[in-house]
């Protein structure tokens, strides 16, 4: 299993360097160098030595990617929670236990560390982590209001530290390479984005002890979590304005308790509709008691849609092609697939409803491997790679301000003073 | 001759492609190729339409000025083509092979056997009775798949190509541009198969969509029906033809014997 996934991965970087992100694409998403070939070179036999705030699911499974990654060094675990630290020590025996994640900054051993704690947690690990002068990497959202994410940018700025936030899309190579054709307007302009995110289930973890009821369902309470706008909506928030390259204007949205009465605080459904300068749209719906329509991110531009997750491409007008035809197209794009054609005779009249083209059919993973593989390099080399700093502040930020804007129930745009002073986006370009 | 639609793409400067379809043998034929530029591309696909076509016309008992149109329909020994002469002395032999299960004297009223016999100092062939019908349907887009694979890697010096015959069969040389085979998939929903063709060929066999069953049993005469297709891949694209015709005829207890003959070909249930 370790084997594959190596190779996988191996093979993740040399697509990334070759014939599908070259010229334009490249120059879009710069911080891929941070695990390409010529990186890993760089970084060859070191180690960054990294000490875990909050081993939880997330986690844990951080941990796990970690034993395939070379470069990262796990030295020390911290967890106020103790069956979830001896779970992790588990599987690092000779990492440092610490319970109270203070006391692991000061170790000298620690060059740079995960946060994986609840929301509410990540400003104030994150701001003395890099004050302690240690590199970041902080799952998302940032963090659990904007003002807090726009500091956290300005200590990185001020402190040199490294600063990742845990967006792995932006790692993912069937997003990469969907972004590229989109970025480089092989489907025609971007006219709509639509996100939404279906499930049917009460988003509860079982409890050990009714004491333990926030400590563990932290989500559903609002004093610790933004609910779906954090958890679920800020993926997929940054595929709009990765996609569109632009800063959405405004945002409305609404929300409320619809199904699971059960004493949470956090909305069991919402729907926000973001509006970009050029008047273009990008919806996010998400409900959790019913999961028909399941989990969508679509890129709807003049000549094509884009499905991001299902890495298919459909164009308005398909051309009827029969067989082979499609292959054409994927050769062009530099892209090697299956071809599902085969079958009895073909008689010209069983024109199939059109099934897309493939974008990226033998990609594995979801780009979470990747992402701390380029954390690591980064702590390495101590290099921050471009933008992707930028493309998941703004992620974060419009997600907070969706949930500020179902909370006053009015339309809200961005305060002009949390416009990165490195990073604007292309607004009306 | 039918009209080629053709297109060539040298989009990806590292794969320029080449690909044509036209109509022959009641299907749509495709090629596609790589690393020809566009005028030699034209010139390749001129030529693989004319061979397919001139196929056609000695094998099809369609075509009423056909020598094996002239077979069905005369009492007399009727002196036939290189290539139909040839392909009746195959078929024999693969009927022999197949247990009887191969059969192109499938469709005729008469059960008898040998349906036909061929006179190799007049270079004729005469059917063994009226009723016998001779019909090359489940040979000639195998036997014609070969051929055009030979012209491309024989004649023009092409490495890496993927012909389709109506999607039922399916011959890769080399491998796709970016990989090391052409992956083919059945376009059945839900069938996980994936072939992986490299210098090897695909058929399959099995009932088409709101088309009644074309494969008879000819053991029993009657139309022999399976939930599944059958695939077989291997070297020949005729053998792969003429073995997935024969297992979709022949009841399963069958197989294994069917099979014995054909060891290196690869079937599967999809
Ligand atoms: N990128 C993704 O796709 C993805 C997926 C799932 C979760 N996440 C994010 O990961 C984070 C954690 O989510 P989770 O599902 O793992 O939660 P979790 O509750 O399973 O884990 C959180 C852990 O933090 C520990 N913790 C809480 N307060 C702490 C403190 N003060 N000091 C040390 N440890 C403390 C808890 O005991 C627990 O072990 C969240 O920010 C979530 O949004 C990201």
């Amino acid at each position: 299993m370790e084997e594959k996934k190596t190779m996988d991965r191996r093979s993740f970087i040399e697509r990334l360097g070759g014939l599908g992100l070259a010229g334009a694409a490249v120059a879009a998403f710069p911080w891929v160098e941070a695990c390409s070939p010529a990186a890993n070179k760089e970084v060859a036999k070191e180690k960054a030595r990294i000490g875990m705030i909050g081993p939880g699911s997330r986690g844990y499974f951080h941990l796990e990617n970690m034993k395939q990654i070379p470069q990262a060094e796990v030295v020390a675990l911290c967890d106020i929670y103790e069956p979830n630290l001896q779970h992790a020590s588990e599987l690092y025996p000779e990492a440092k236990l610490y319970r109270d994640y203070r006391k692991m900054l000061e170790d000298p051993n620690v060059d740079c560390v995960v946060i994986t704690t609840p929301l509410f947690c990540h400003f104030q690990m994150a701001m003395d982590a890099m004050d302690a002068g240690k590199h970041v990497f902080c799952e998302k959202a940032m963090a659990y209001n904007i003002d807090e994410c726009y500091q956290m940018y300005m200590k990185h700025l001020e402190t040199g530290k490294i600063l990742f936030i845990g967006q792995q899309r932006l790692f993912d190579p069937k997003y990469l390479k969907a972004m590229a054709g989109v970025l480089a307007g092989n489907y025609g302009p971007v006219v709509n984005v639509r996100n939404y995110w279906f499930r049917n289930g009460d988003w509860r973890r079982d409890v050990p002890s009714p004491e333990l009821e926030r400590h563990i369902n932290w989500r559903l309470y609002r004093e610790y979590s933004r609910g779906l706008m954090t958890e679920l909506a800020c993926h997929q928030i940054q595929n709009g304005t990765w996609a569109t390259g632009m800063l959405p204007e405004k945002v409305m949205g609404t929300g409320s308790i619809i199904y699971w009465k059960d004493g949470r605080e956090v909305f069991d459904n919402v729907a926000c509709i973001y509006t970009f300068p050029n008047g273009v749209n990008m919806t996010f719906e998400s409900v959790i008691s019913n999961a028909h329509f399941g989990m969508g991110e679509q890129i709807l531009c003049k000549d094509a849609m884009v499905d991001l997750p299902g890495s298919r491409v459909y164009f308005e007008e398909p051309p009827r092609k029969s067989g082979i035809e499609s292959l054409i197209a994927e050769i062009e794009e530099g892209i090697f697939s299956n071809s599902a054609f085969a079958g009895t005779s073909f008689s010209a009249e069983n024109g199939s409803k059109d099934k897309g083209i493939a974008i990226m059919p033998e990609a594995d993973g979801d780009g979470t491997v990747e992402i701390m593989e380029a954390f690591c390099n980064a702590c390495i080399t101590g290099k921050m790679p471009d933008k992707v700093l930028e493309e998941a502040y703004y992620g974060s930020v419009f997600s907070l301000l969706g949930d500020e804007a179902l909370l006053q129930q009015k339309t809200l745009s961005l305060d002009e003073k949390y416009y990165l002073p490195t990073y604007k986006g292309r607004n009306g370009a | 001759m039918p009209e080629i639609k053709f297109i060539h793409s040298t989009a990806n400067p590292d794969a320029p492609v080449a690909y044509c379809s036209f109509t022959a043998m009641h299907t749509v034929i495709e090629v596609l190729f790589v690393h020809e530029d566009e005028q030699k591309s034209r010139e390749i696909s001129e030529a693989v339409r004319d061979l397919t076509a001139e196929l056609e016309n000695k094998l099809s008992r369609h075509i009423a000025s056909s020598d094996l149109a002239k077979l069905n329909s005369s009492q007399e020994a009727v002196e036939v083509n290189q290539e139909l002469y040839f392909s009746l002395e195959l078929c024999e032999q693969f009927r022999a092979a197949t247990r009887g299960y191969f059969d192109i004297a499938a469709l005729s009223a008469s059960r008898h056997r040998p349906a036909y016999e061929t006179l190799p100092a007049e270079h004729k062939a005469r059917r063994c009775g009226k009723e016998i019908r001779l019909d090359l349907g489940g040979y000639a887009k195998g036997f014609a798949l070969d051929k055009v694979k030979n012209l491309l890697a024989g004649t023009y010096g092409i490495e890496n190509a993927l012909i389709n015959f109506g999607n039922s069969s399916i011959a890769g040389l080399g491998h796709h541009p970016l990989g090391d085979c052409w992956p083919v998939s059945p376009a059945k929903a839900g069938s996980g198969q994936t072939f992986r063709l490299r210098d090897s060929a695909l058929s399959i066999s099995g009932k088409t969509a709101g088309v009644l069953e074309h494969i008879i049993d000819p053991v029993t005469g009657s139309h022999a029906s399976k939930d599944k297709d059958i695939a077989v891949q291997g070297q020949s694209a005729l053998v792969c033809e003429i073995l997935s015709t024969a297992l979709y005829a022949a009841p399963r207890e069958m197989w294994p014997a069917l099979l014995q003959n054909f060891a290196a070909y690869k079937v599967e249930e999809i």
